[in-house]
């Protein structure tokens, strides 16, 4: 998600915190829950059904409503739930209570998929992804912009990209910016790239156009 | 409606923007969109000098929309004596802030479907918003304004018209829902269904970029403990969930309906809110009496 303000683009990590700090943060979330899940259904409307991705916070997952705000935003929109993916940081791992797991039970059951977010960074915890049931695990870009010089990160590539697998999930690669590094990671075994080097963040009339 | 209150409507304006002015079909999205008017309002509120006349021609190429908006102008109950016979002379009247949410109340009830079930409730509804906003103005209570009382008494319960064109089983739910004294309404709700129908009125609500109190109160309204907390940004929309439940309660003993359980359960919250004493009561409820059967 961006945010656009006179024509600026704030990118989320500066204006989260401010609406974390604010108390804003739950409905900012329902929000873009919704706001997610309406440009599926004109995607979709327009010929294009995409999966699309919305990121979703920490703050909003131990929120005893999360789900049925989720729940809320697919009806709203009217949009299968297949194109739904919602991402999750991976600050969640710091401590998946209870209200989290049943938040991300409740989140599967409607139809909608999961991904991990920036793994391998920050919080990121072997103990806790075995109880996430998401069906993706994006590897965090500081893996990649290193390759294909990093042969240590390259390691690092491998052995996540087969843990993910074991653990049914496809992996992604974040933040591939030119052709060598796609071509480590594919040579590492990874199932999708994503990154500047196919697009950067574009409104929708530009995505459509 | 009285047809002597519609004006002759303007030579249509030939501009893309009027076929697509209310985008009213719902097509298979679940919510309407936000109606493009209200971004014309908005915008010509933030100019110096707002172009009425290109406003009322916008507004007038909608003869449903134009008349409403005149019928609420002329309403005694919104506040106004002068009588309005154009769209022109209602936005002077309301003003443009005023006009924008009587439209998009107007807009709302347009949008979703039309049956003899919808028409009771929005009957209910606008019944409600009357009151809620003859409230504000008696009670004159910190943070509440009439405009947005109304607003809200129109909005509360979109949610529900949304829910009933979803879930074929939803109309019984909401009967079990108004008659269960012990738990909250929307708990009744999520026994059958995945959501409730506040959660659903808020999001439609934040996507009409209703005011954040308002999407707030759409969001809290059948909550007790919200209700009751102490936290002072939950001050303001606390107030309109108030006010409107107590004019529910209202309206619901005027008109001789049958009484849900919400005052039962949210009365005494309501009422500390309101600032509201015992002796008050009694007044109020004789001098609410017209408001509450007036057909508009």
């Amino acid at each position: 998600m961006r945010c656009a303000f006179d024509h600026v683009q704030i990118p989320p990590g500066k204006f989260i915190p401010v609406a974390e700090k604010t108390g804003l943060v739950t409905r900012l979330g329902e929000w873009s829950l919704l706001q997610g899940a309406l440009q599926a259904r004109y995607l979709q409307e327009a010929g294009f059904p995409t999966k699309v991705a919305i990121n979703v916070s920490r703050a909003q997952l131990v929120s005893p409503k999360f789900a049925k705000a989720l729940h809320a935003a697919l009806i709203c929109a009217n949009v299968p739930p297949e194109l739904i993916e919602l991402e999750l940081t991976e600050s969640l791992f710091m401590d998946i209570s209870e209200t989290v797991q049943k938040n991300l039970r409740d989140s599967i059951d409607t139809g909608i998929t999961l991904s991990i977010d920036d793994f391998g960074t920050g919080y990121s915890c072997l103990a806790n992804l075995k109880d996430i049931p998401a069906s993706k695990l994006k590897l965090d870009r500081s893996f990649v912009t290193v390759l294909p010089e990093d042969e240590r990160a390259l390691a690092v590539v491998k052995a996540v990209t087969q843990l993910g697998r074991d653990l049914g999930m496809t992996v992604v690669a974040e933040g591939c910016e030119n052709t060598q590094q796609r071509e480590a990671l594919l040579d590492a075994g990874v199932d999708a790239i994503q990154g500047f080097i196919y697009a950067r963040p574009m409104p929708e009339q530009q995505l459509l156009a | 409606m009285n047809s002597e209150m519609i004006d002759s409507p303007a030579a249509p304006d030939p501009s893309p923007n009027v076929e697509s002015l209310l985008e009213q079909t719902m097509l298979d999205i679940g919510i309407p969109p936000r109606p493009r008017i209200l971004d014309s309002i908005t915008e010509e509120t933030r100019k110096p000098e707002p172009d009425y006349n290109r406003l009322a021609s916008l507004i007038n190429a909608d003869v449903s929309l134009s008349a409403g908006l005149i019928k609420i102008a002329n309403s005694p109950y919104f506040g106004m004596r002068q009588r309005v016979r154009s769209v022109n002379e209602a936005l002077m009247v309301l003003g443009l802030n005023v006009a924008s949410r009587a439209i998009a109340g107007i807009v709302l009830r347009q949008a979703l479907p039309i049956s003899p079930r919808m028409e009771r409730f929005w009957d209910a509804s606008a019944r409600v918003a009357r009151l809620s906003g003859w409230l504000a103005q008696q009670l004159r209570v910190a943070g509440l304004q009439p405009e947005d009382a109304y607003t809200f008494g129109l909005f509360r319960d979109c949610g529900i018209p949304i829910l009933l064109t979803r879930f074929p089983n939803y109309d019984e739910v909401l009967g079990v829902a108004n008659h269960n004294a012990r738990h909250s309404f929307t708990t009744v709700e999520e026994t059958v269904l995945p959501t409730n129908h506040a959660m659903v009125g808020c999001l439609l609500a934040q996507s009409w970029w209703l005011p954040d109190e308002l999407c707030q109160a759409i969001r809290n309204h059948h909550d007790l403990a919200k209700l009751e907390s102490a936290e002072p940004q939950l001050l303001v929309s606390n107030r309109l969930s108030a006010v409107a439940q107590f004019a529910e309660h209202l309206v619901q003993q005027h008109l001789g309906l049958s009484q849900t359980q919400e005052w039962t359960k949210l009365g005494p919250a309501c009422l500390r809110l309101l600032d509201l004493e015992e002796q008050q009561l009694a007044e109020l409820y004789s001098e609410s009496l017209p408001v509450a059967k007036a057909d508009d």
